[in-house]
């Protein structure tokens, strides 16, 4: 260190020396993680590391060595802690602003050059400040002309925006900053020339009101609503620093409460800063987009950060000019954004002692005003990150991309300098000691107010931010963390993750399942399966901890994701699918007793792996293929309530005798059985057909509300519990008079898996199971873990009866009961199959709900039947 | 592998942070300390005040940078005596001088007879006389720290 930094005369050359060291090394570590970050994302060493931001370092630390070589000649003496303050905070700036773009980075780093240089310069002709003093009015006047230029010849760098720029062919520079300082160096200048002479208020006011307020009102013109705000505060402060009158504060505060409350009425601009800030969560998605982003992205920082370059701070907007502390705070924790309020205090702090030991009024007041300057900049930008304030467009100095702040800046920290040389003449007298004790206190109190919303976002509320909808971090993690698979019930994969960390890709292999098992697109969102078991898959659930809390410690990713296993059975699936392809559809097959769903079809399906190329297709498609029939399609219930009703009325002996006219005429409509029942006809094998005059007659035995206290036992007025959306449901106030809900012209409307679940109460002695989809998740510690599923439902107080009923209704040729329907309403017709095994069937009891779009009873039946056919085959372990 | 190894710099980036915050902090607070103890009493060379008429000439010290004479009984050196005003006079430690002033008294204020108008510095051995009550005055020889 000795070899950058050599040791000078200076009585406090060794705390400089020792603090520009460590600037060097935080830095220089700082750069080393950003290097090794793409290492950590991938889990491997074999990768493309990050260069780019050396050159800056290079340049950073080879422009501070000549700074302090050269401070140390010209400016012996000079304040020890400004040079090393800024190193940290500009060095730190820079990587960060690599690590957001590195073509801002390359951009940064000519301008930290030209800042330096700026300072050296101004160190060794330190005159420019006196002529900077004798001619304060020329000077800002010159700042504000060229503030006013910007009205006329304004441009915005990088295309659309507040034209606040000035400069062509890639240089631009923006006029609003250097006349922050330029006022700072006025309000110095007139108040060391009218001090000595006779102190009044209204002397003292009437001038600099006049220049401070025409800067602030054409910065207010400009929309440039910050650095307005900033040459308020900066008066306001110089002017108690000098008077002392408390009063200045408070008439300031309420002239800007005044200011805000009327821009709030008259500017929709500011109306909107002040609703975002006072509610960001009304709109989150919009217009607080910015800041409920910044918020979440403190909130991933946590404690410690996710270290430089592999946090997500690119997600909130402009980060590398406004939101920078926001980079910061989430790539180095909370540790790092109390470091930097910090440093800021420390700056504030140095800048009043600077000025209470000053040689001359003059000096004393420009140290003091820069440290206003540096504190208002600092708390208004950092504060409107952390909603402590409303946001307003500030950089925060040194660290904040953008030429003109740094170079200004720098300026500032010349003049510092300049102004901390040892001086042997008496110490002047402090004016108004108060005041200064005052203002410190208040920036104190500042920096206080927004460590404590630091550690607020960052650590009480993180795990609340963190869960909201609007952390679109699973968006990164989805590429770099590899999911976990979904597999049927003999461990055939359905979903898996391609490719390697980095490029991760996610793959269903069997695309008619798309509307059960959804999708995970960054740009579409989450929906199905994948949405319901993303706590497992993606490693955040089910995974141990400790286990978790290690992988987000050391990777900042979380662990890899749990495979789940679905209760499918591919191979019934696959022949469910062929027998309803181009059809309008759905069929859900279910174990009667575990509840377990062994296929769920819904036809037409998307296929998730081409969202990308076909969602606006699939979306403005009549055909709907979005909606998954099974769960969400709700369809009325034709007349294939007559197993239900039988079941019912068997139990309370009052069955019907069968009339000899089977069709029924409903409003000018002949309802009919959806096939001639066979041989020989009677009340069960016209159920069997869906024969509405047996329905209508099992009616006349059957009150209202018992039908409703059955529908209800059927689940028809309850939403199955099962991990896919599914379509609310009816209420049993729809049901109006038996007779129309049996034939199915009531309002009460059953989506195929409700029904499936229904007929399954009939093939497992009256107990209705609890559907379920998702059976185990592979923890690691544990194995197979079998996630919890609901209790059934008693439907039929006497499983003897019911089972006695169902046999009756048993088909011809096959151990299974049935029922099949067809009616038209309005312009569709729909068809309904329900069936299951007959009660003393030995193996699995199966249920089955087939619906179709069309009138097809034969398709209906053929599906229906094959299906259990196929599944009555001894079940694939 | 590669996360240990940056999380190893993470936190040496955080420690360089706060060893630079500490180093700057703590320098900055030894300098305070210096500055207050050179301005509390260490600093101070103690006044003694010796009451001239009263019966026991006891000797009064004092090592506050400011004493102020009395007839009230909260000034820090009281002389209940009616021609003794309620304020009186002050001493004042500054520019590392002892000093007196007269406090607007009704009897005046007398340093070695001549009446106070002004602030004045106190040599050691000076006789002050507030109404009718004489003090000779004493300055404790500087320490050296």
């Amino acid at each position: 260190m000795n070899l950058l930094f050599p040791p000078a005369a200076a009585a406090q050359n060794l705390l400089e020396r020792r603090l520009m060291g460590l600037s060097i090394l935080a830095i220089g570590c700082y750069s080393l993680i950003l290097t090794l970050s793409p290492a950590v994302r991938l889990h491997t060493f074999q990768v493309g590391y990050r260069w780019q931001h050396w050159i800056g370092w290079m340049a950073w630390a080879v422009l501070f060595t000549l700074a302090y070589r050269h401070l140390n000649r010209q400016f012996e003496d000079h304040d020890p802690y400004l040079l090393p303050i800024t190193s940290l905070l500009s060095g730190w700036g820079l990587i960060t602003i690599y690590r957001l773009d590195n073509s801002l980075g390359y951009r940064q780093t000519l301008w930290l050059s030209i800042g330096v240089i700026v300072l050296i310069l101004i160190s060794r002709y330190p005159r420019v400040f006196i002529g900077l003093r004798r001619y304060k009015y020329l000077w800002l006047t010159i700042g504000l002309l060229l503030t006013g230029l910007t009205f006329l010849l304004g441009t915005y760098p990088a295309g659309e925006g507040p034209r606040l720029w000035l400069g062509c062919c890639g240089l631009y520079f923006q006029p609003s900053e250097p006349l922050k300082l330029l006022l700072v160096a006025y309000l110095a200048a007139y108040l060391a020339d009218r001090i000595p002479l006779r102190f009044r208020l209204p002397e003292l006011l009437a001038p600099t009101l006049i220049m401070t307020a025409s800067a602030a009102l054409m910065l207010a013109l400009q929309r440039d609503l910050g650095a307005a705000t900033l040459i308020i505060g900066i008066y306001t402060f110089v002017i108690f620093l000098a008077s002392g009158r408390r009063r200045i504060l408070l008439i300031s505060g309420l002239f800007l409460l005044a200011a805000a409350i009327t821009g709030t009425l008259v500017f929709d601009i500011i109306r909107l800063r002040i609703e975002i800030w006072l509610n960001p969560w009304a709109d989150p998605a919009n217009r607080s987009f910015q800041i409920v982003q910044s918020l979440i992205s403190v909130a991933a920082g946590r404690l410690l950060g996710t270290g430089v370059g592999l946090g997500s701070p690119g997600l909130v907007p402009v980060a590398h000019s406004d939101f920078i502390a926001t980079a910061i705070a989430e790539e180095s924790g909370l540790a790092g954004i109390l470091a930097l309020i910090a440093l800021f205090t420390l700056l504030t702090y140095r800048c009043f002692v600077i000025s209470l030991t000053a040689r001359t009024t003059f000096q004393r007041f420009l140290s003091a005003g820069i440290g206003v300057y540096f504190a208002i900049q600092a708390i208004l930008i950092m504060g409107g990150n952390l909603r402590l304030l409303p946001l307003t467009g500030v950089t925060l100095p040194f660290v904040s991309y953008g030429g003109s702040s740094l170079v200004t800046s720098f300026i500032a920290i010349g003049m510092l300098l300049w102004v901390s040389l040892p001086h042997t003449d008496p110490p002047l007298p402090v004016q108004q000691p108060r005041a200064t004790t005052w203002v410190a206190a208040l920036f104190l109190a500042g920096f206080a107010v927004l460590a404590a919303f630091a550690g607020w976002w960052s650590i009480v509320r993180a795990d609340a931010l963190l869960s909201r909808p609007e952390n679109i971090r699973w968006m990164v993690n989805l590429r770099f963390v590899p999911r976990g698979d979904l597999l049927d019930r003999s461990n055939e994969t359905i979903v898996t993750t391609t490719g390697e960390r980095g490029s991760l890709n996610r793959v269903l292999l069997y695309p008619p399942l798309g509307n059960t098992v959804g999708y995970i697109n960054p740009r579409f969102g989450k929906a199905g399966l994948e949405a319901s078991l993303d706590g497992y898959l993606s490693g955040l659930q089910g995974n141990p901890a400790s286990r978790i809390w290690l992988a987000e410690l050391i990777y900042s990713q979380p662990p890899d994701g749990l495979d789940v296993r679905l209760s499918l059975d591919l191979e019934l699936q696959r022949i469910a699918d062929e027998l309803l392809e181009n059809h309008r559809g759905a069929i859900v097959l279910l174990n009667a007793r575990s509840g377990e769903i062994l296929l769920i079809a819904s036809h037409p399906y998307y296929d998730p792996n081409q969202l990308n190329d076909r969602y606006p297709e699939w979306r403005n498609d009549p055909a709907a293929p979005f909606v998954n029939r099974a769960t969400q399609g709700q369809y009325p219930t034709a007349t294939i309530l007559g197993p239900f009703l039988y079941a019912y009325l068997s139990e309370t002996g009052s069955l019907p005798v069968l009339p000899l006219n089977l069709s029924y005429i409903y409003q000018n409509q002949t309802l009919t059985c959806a096939t001639p029942p066979r041989a020989p006809i009677s009340l069960e094998t016209a159920i069997e057909v869906g024969c509405p005059a047996a329905l209508v007659e099992m009616s006349r035995s059957i009150t209202t509300a018992q039908l409703r206290e059955l529908f209800t036992g059927l689940g028809f007025f309850t939403a199955p519990e099962i991990r896919l959306d599914v379509a609310l449901p009816s209420q049993p106030d729809q049901l109006t008079g038996s007779r129309l809900a049996v034939i199915g012209k009531s309002e009460v409307k059953v989506t195929p898996l409700q029904m499936a679940q229904a007929a399954a109460a009939l093939s497992n002695g009256g107990l209705r199971p609890s559907p379920r989809l998702a059976v185990s998740v592979e923890t690691p510690h544990q194995g197979w873990v079998i996630l919890p599923a609901d209790s059934p439902v008693a439907v039929f107080g006497n499983p003897q009866a019911v089972s006695a009923a169902v046999n009756r209704l048993a088909s011809q040729n096959l151990p299974i009961w049935q029922s099949v329907s067809a009616q038209r309403y309005n312009s569709t017709a729909y068809t309904w199959f329900i069936g299951g095994t007959l009660p003393q069937w030995s193996g699995t009891p199966l249920a089955i709900a087939v619906l179709l779009e069309e009138n097809n009873p034969q398709l209906a039946q053929t599906i229906g039947e094959t299906l259990l056919q196929n599944a009555l085959q001894p079940l694939s372990p | 592998m590669s996360g240990i190894l940056v999380l190893i710099l993470r936190i040496l980036f955080v420690l360089l942070l706060y060893v630079f915050l500490y180093w700057a902090f703590s320098v900055i607070w030894r300098d305070l300390r210096g500055k207050t103890q050179a301005l509390t009493h260490d600093a101070i060379p103690a006044l003694l005040i010796t009451p001239l008429d009263a019966p026991s000439e006891e000797v009064l010290q004092f090592q506050t940078s400011e004493v102020i004479l009395g007839r009230d009984p909260v000034c820090n050196l009281c002389v209940p005596h009616e021609t003794v005003s309620a304020r009186h006079a002050r001493f004042t430690f500054q520019q590392n001088q002892w000093w007196v002033e007269d406090l607007n008294s009704t009897n005046g204020s007398f340093l070695n007879g001549e009446r106070l108008t002004t602030r004045a510095v106190i040599v050691p051995g000076d006789e002050l006389r507030c109404g009718q009550i004489a003090f000779r005055i004493e300055i404790e020889p500087k320490k050296s720290f």
